[in-house]
């Protein structure tokens, strides 16, 4: 039988470190707080680097503000000498930095900090009363140019009804006031269950659904000449939504409904 | 009621969850359970509408119930033990990690911020409004998949969409949403759960929360995260489908395979373009077949990834009548022309600089200059650590990022412009940069779990923990 061998004595170990102990515990939180102080002069450091160009753009849409209404010529030329300051404010460095985040500029301050302000704003208006509380259709108001039209073909018309749309040419086409009206992808979503057609593209793939029209919608005084009747020119709305067929009596307009 | 549906579907998705595995951690389960289960979801509208069910809440209701308590009664033996594994968690110093905690505040802030702007406002996006939002409206409204719409060509480009993305909205509306816009803040958060689980399995807490941190801020993407657009929602499929997929091929933990797999499903079944990511994952497993010799996996997965993007041409071919032809002109060839216009916005969308309207670097911020950083300093590490370390590192991940890529860039140098009826420059500018989106996970993953990274996160772990 094998001689047990001698247990190899054990070499004195350096007593790990405990973090729980005071002493440990204080280093424990100076070594994260460490941490947490490089992390926090890194966003510091980005944010400062990306407060000018970022202040430029609001410098920027503030002359312009001015400039149309030429209210405040002092404040401009103040706008210009800043904003000169500003450009001025480059080198390596900076532009190196700037060039991969001021998109996140853009996100902390634009997206989120002046969103939440401009929603917070409005919150408090109906909370001192100075506004009603915003339903789906005042916030989609807000944001959707053409959605009282909208909203006035929705109560003007039968859920049958079929749309002829007016052209998509330049004076509808990329303006935030008519949106895309011309285009009737996008208004069946506001009109459902009504149909919509738009005009010069209806016979390309279902000329059924021209025949089926029962409403024009006149914007900018054009559609006039789908209409089977003549309106009377000084009677002639330059928005509304007319039978196709008959005159309605009297006119309908938005503004005289 | 929406709560209850919402809850519902994070039930089912868990309930599968469990059928997979026991072992989940919290990110895992509040990330993956909503986009299995709204994988699902969507699933059951389109059964509906094959059989010709019209959808309603009970309908709803009861399948859920039915999938939830078969998927719980067929594990119950397994589950049983789940309550004895379940350890409560420790509240020591030592475990409180001030960066991490740091980090996440600024998380929690700006995930706050972008949620009530997304909450408050209706959708408004061009592409949402004559698509994706009137879809989902009207199928709960009209109780099915092909509306009316599709009879005058009025469902517009999304309807011919496999109907993932639409489907989750006309799930919140079956179950009385006023907008469907919860939908993408549930997205939004099984993103960014799901990415920092996946890095969390090879790095620290810290560097996990820092680079979901990267992941969330990149600024096109977080933009996205108040929009009703299907790039975000595509994102956390890809995301968890490639990063799971990854994590079972670096760890052989079975789980990871069919999270991957299910959510490969999600990737087809939200966008047919994404099947670059389906040949990125085939070629994948194809070397995973030719390394273990493992068949049946492989197979599997290929079912999973495959399988949707079948059913749902068949679907648009024999019901819809739609077929997506002609949108490729392969004909082109070599046309230096295209390969200009094309190269020179990915050049300033990986690498920042302006191109046309887009500049690369305000839309992702550093995400991909990080990535080619790291991946140049482990080339050079090559010397250091050897060929073989740096070969096999994340080398799934690689793959998945350049094969994928490589495909994406095919799909729009030879996508036909005509068909699409815009031209290239605008089609780089609007779908190609918000198909980028994809690809973010993907290289955040690696940036923060490549060998030279993981070694410098473990050098500031040893110091925070002053090892």
């Amino acid at each position: 039988m094998a001689k047990q061998q001698p247990k190899p004595p054990v070499p004195p170990q350096r007593k790990k470190t405990d973090t729980t102990s005071e002493g440990g515990a204080f280093t424990y939180l100076w070594r994260n707080l460490a941490i947490v102080a490089v992390l926090g002069i890194l966003f510091l450091l980005v944010d400062k680097v990306n407060e000018g160009p970022g202040k430029m753009q609001e410098l920027y849409g503030e002359y312009q503000q001015l400039a149309q209404t030429r209210s405040n010529p002092a404040r401009m030329d103040e706008i210009a000498a800043e904003f000169q300051k500003l450009q001025g404010d480059t080198g390596a460095f900076k532009e190196a930095l700037r060039r991969y985040t001021r998109g996140y500029y853009w996100v902390t301050h634009d997206v989120v900090k002046k969103n939440l302000e401009q929603i917070n704003e409005l919150n408090e208006k109906v909370e001192n009363g100075q506004m009603k509380p915003l339903t789906l259709e005042d916030k989609m108001g807000y944001k959707v140019g053409v959605y009282p039209l909208i909203k006035y073909l929705n109560e003007t018309t039968p859920k049958d009804a079929v749309i002829l749309l007016p052209p998509g040419d330049s004076l509808l086409s990329n303006t935030s006031k008519w949106n895309f009206v011309y285009d009737p992808e996008w208004m069946e979503y506001f009109i459902y269950p009504r149909l919509c057609v738009a005009t010069g593209r209806a016979d390309e793939k279902h000329p059924e659904l021209l025949k089926k029209v029962t409403h024009v919608l006149i914007v900018q005084g054009r559609g006039y000449d789908k209409l089977k009747y003549d309106v009377p020119v000084d009677q002639r709305p330059s928005e509304a939504v007319l039978p196709i067929d008959h005159p309605p009596a009297p006119v309908q307009t938005q503004t005289n409904p | 009621m929406l709560t209850v549906g919402i809850i519902l579907c994070y039930l089912l998705g868990l309930s599968l969850m469990l059928a997979i595995s026991r072992k989940y951690s919290l990110a895992e389960v509040v990330g993956f359970s909503f986009l299995i289960g709204m994988l699902v979801e969507t699933f059951f509208l389109f059964v509906l509408d094959v059989i010709g069910l019209q959808y309603s809440q009970g309908i709803l209701i009861g399948l859920n119930v039915l999938v939830i308590a078969a998927a719980l009664g067929l594990n119950y033996k397994n589950l049983l033990t789940l309550k004895d594994e379940i350890k409560a968690p420790e509240f020591g110093l030592k475990n409180i990690n001030l960066p991490a905690i740091f980090i996440f505040c600024f998380i929690a802030y700006l995930f706050y911020g972008i949620t009530v702007k997304c909450l408050f406002w209706p959708p408004t996006e061009h592409d949402t409004i004559g698509s994706f939002d009137k879809l989902g409206r009207i199928m709960a409204l009209e109780g099915k998949l092909k509306i009316s719409l599709f009879q005058y060509d009025l469902q517009g480009a999304g309807g011919l969409y496999p109907p993932l993305y639409h489907g989750s909205f006309a799930y919140v509306y079956i179950f009385g949403a006023e907008m469907p816009k919860i939908i993408t803040t549930l997205f939004f958060v099984s993103l960014l759960t799901t990415f920092y689980s996946a890095v969390r399995n090879f790095v620290g807490s810290t560097a996990a929360m820092l680079a979901t941190f990267i992941l969330m801020l990149t600024p096109e993407l977080f933009s996205h995260a108040a929009l009703s657009l299907g790039n975000l929602p595509t994102t956390a499929y890809v995301s968890g489908a490639v990063l799971a997929t990854i994590t079972w091929l670096e760890r052989r933990e079975d789980k990871y395979f069919w999270l991957g797999a299910l959510c490969m499903a999600g990737v087809i079944w939200i966008r047919s373009d994404t099947i670059v990511f389906i040949a990125a994952a085939l070629l994948v497993l194809g070397i995973y077949f030719l390394q273990t010799k493992d068949w049946k996996k492989p197979l599997i997965y290929s079912a999973f990834a495959v399988g949707p993007f079948i059913i749902w041409n068949l679907y648009l071919k024999l019901k819809i009548g739609a077929e997506q032809a002609g949108k490729f002109d392969l004909g082109i060839g070599y046309n230096s022309e295209r390969m200009d216009v094309v190269g020179g916005y990915v050049k300033s969308f990986l690498f920042g600089g302006q191109h046309g309207a887009v500049d690369g670097g305000q839309l992702y911020g550093l995400v991909f200059v990080l990535f080619f950083l790291l991946l140049i300093i482990n080339l050079v590490s090559i010397y250091k650590v050897g060929f073989k370390t740096i070969l096999h590192d994340k080398q799934s991940a690689l793959l998945f990022f350049f094969v994928s890529f490589a495909l994406y860039f095919a799909v729009f140098y030879f996508i036909n412009t005509k068909v699409q009826n815009a031209p290239i420059a605008s089609l780089m500018e609007s779908s190609f940069k918000r198909g980028m989106f994809f690809f973010i996970p993907i290289v955040v993953f690696y940036t923060f779990t490549n060998h030279a990274a993981t070694w410098a996160f473990e050098k500031l772990e040893g110091f925070r923990m002053g090892r």
